[in-house]
């Protein structure tokens, strides 16, 4: 954050703007390019998802088959790591993680999405409507926009505190979860450990604070930081320079889906277990 | 703080828009992909459980028809070396008895021929013994006939006949076993 606020200081405008550009306002709402972005994905999402869906056969084909193993495989994923009654409530928020992610990081490799919007017109330039850089790109991936991100690091945050609260059955039962003495000690020792365990409780929650915004920020700065990587080196070398990061960035889009989606899910395995598993 | 999320482009209207877009991804993903394809999927594991059920249960019932199957076999073939045994049985047995009764009358046959054949010697005999005394007499009637009287002859002719064997001695039967045989 103060990385930020140093460049920002500094007068060189970052070539790839931190906050997704504002396409026009909707009344008191401002449309990003992200925003739009968003809405592509969803309504892509819903396309493959109605063809693929709409007619279910007991012996799947083509789409069907695919659509059936990615839920199968990230049902399978999260029923790996949660007790069977967290992971029902748990599997459809984090495959949605997922799947969106894994979708919007994509989306922002393919031509256009990024490159395609408003900027100063290129001195020179023999293709019409050439630009030296679009300022106000049209498209750009949801998870580059950190609204984004913090919408589902605080969707997850709160969700999570339910589930947790539900499988404590209350807030007492969550509390005794975090600051409660663990190892069942008996006796004098009791007392010690019950001071340190207040500390190790009090670190407990701040982590769990501190786990959103980690989610939130790991994400928007992978994607970010891709996107910026990934324009400048278009700059270099006729665009040569940015073949290889194309085929790291399709890495990184998968990789950086599957921690967001991992991590919610261990995260929630922490907050939703009892000590016996802990053993 | 504050200035680090004007930098990050942050700010309430963009951050709830973009809450709800993800709301209703999740709603959409929801309601068409995860909850169909799970309940599919569970309809299509319990179908596999139930079909791998009925494969084990036909190929029992498949194992228990043979093996009443190879009972019932070998039960009616128990039977039949049963009957046939007792057939052969009955057969020697039966055999047996008439062998049996057979060398019996044969038996039975040769005695009744033996003791007749005894019996019509010593008849032969006696009407050979008779003739020959009445021969006999005749001649010595005839010889005699002159010398002795009619008392002579008679005392005479009863002490020949007396004797003759006992079974011959009523002299009216002789004529007639000598005229049959």
């Amino acid at each position: 954050m103060f990385f930020l606020a140093t460049t920002e200081s500094s007068g060189h405008a970052p070539l790839v703007h931190p906050a997704a550009p504002t396409l026009f306002h909707l009344g008191p709402l401002p449309i990003t390019a992200s925003m739009v972005d968003s809405w592509v994905i969803l309504l892509l999402l819903f396309l493959v998802i109605r063809l693929g869906t709409a007619r279910l056969q007991m012996v799947p084909s083509g789409l069907q088959n695919a659509i059936e193993a990615s839920v199968e495989g990230l049902e399978r994923l999260t029923r790996g790591l949660l007790e069977p009654k967290v992971a029902d409530w748990c599997f459809p928020l984090v495959a949605t993680y997922f799947v969106f992610i894994a979708v919007s990081n994509l989306t922002g490799l393919v031509p256009g999405v990024g490159t395609i919007g408003f900027g100063a017109a290129k001195p020179g330039a023999t293709l019409p409507y050439s630009v030296e850089h679009p300022h106000i790109s049209l498209l750009r991936p949801p998870t580059s926009d950190a609204n984004m991100t913090s919408a589902m690091a605080v969707i997850y945050f709160f969700v999570s505190l339910y589930w947790a609260l539900k499988y404590h059955h209350g807030p007492w039962g969550l509390l005794v979860h975090i600051f409660g003495v663990k190892g069942g000690m008996k006796g004098w020792i009791l007392i010690p450990l019950a001071l340190l365990f207040f500390a190790v409780g009090l670190m407990e929650a701040l982590s769990i604070v501190i786990r959103s915004i980690a989610l939130a920020m790991r994400l928007y700065g992978n994607i970010y930081g891709g996107e910026s990587v990934l324009v400048l080196m278009t700059g270099m070398f006729g665009g040569l320079a940015a073949v290889p990061f194309y085929f790291f960035e399709f890495a990184v889009a998968l990789i950086q889906a599957l921690i967001f989606t991992l991590l919610a899910i261990v995260f929630t395995g922490t907050l939703c277990s009892h000590e016996e598993s802990h053993k | 703080m504050g200035d680090a999320l004007v930098q990050l482009g942050i700010d309430w209207p963009r951050f709830i828009a973009q809450l709800i877009n993800f709301a209703i991804v999740l709603w959409v993903l929801n309601r068409f992909a995860y909850r169909p394809v799970l309940r599919l999927l569970e309809e299509r594991r319990a179908r596999i459980a139930e079909s791998l059920q009925n494969a084990e249960r036909i190929q029992k019932e498949l194992a228990a028809a043979e093996e009443a199957r190879r009972e019932i076999l070998q039960k009616a073939n128990a039977h039949a070396s049963q009957l046939i045994a007792d057939a052969e049985q009955t057969a020697r047995l039966q055999g047996e008895k008439l062998l049996k009764e057979a060398a019996e009358e044969s038996e039975r046959i040769l005695a009744k021929a033996r003791a007749r054949a005894e019996q019509e010697q010593q008849e032969s005999r006696a009407v050979v013994r008779r003739e020959a005394g009445e021969l006999v007499l005749a001649l010595t009637a005839k010889v005699a006939g002159k010398v002795l009287s009619a008392e002579d002859q008679e005392r005479l002719r009863a002490e020949t006949m007396a004797q003759l064997p006992v079974t011959n001695r009523s002299g009216t039967l002789a004529p007639a076993d000598s005229q049959r045989n």
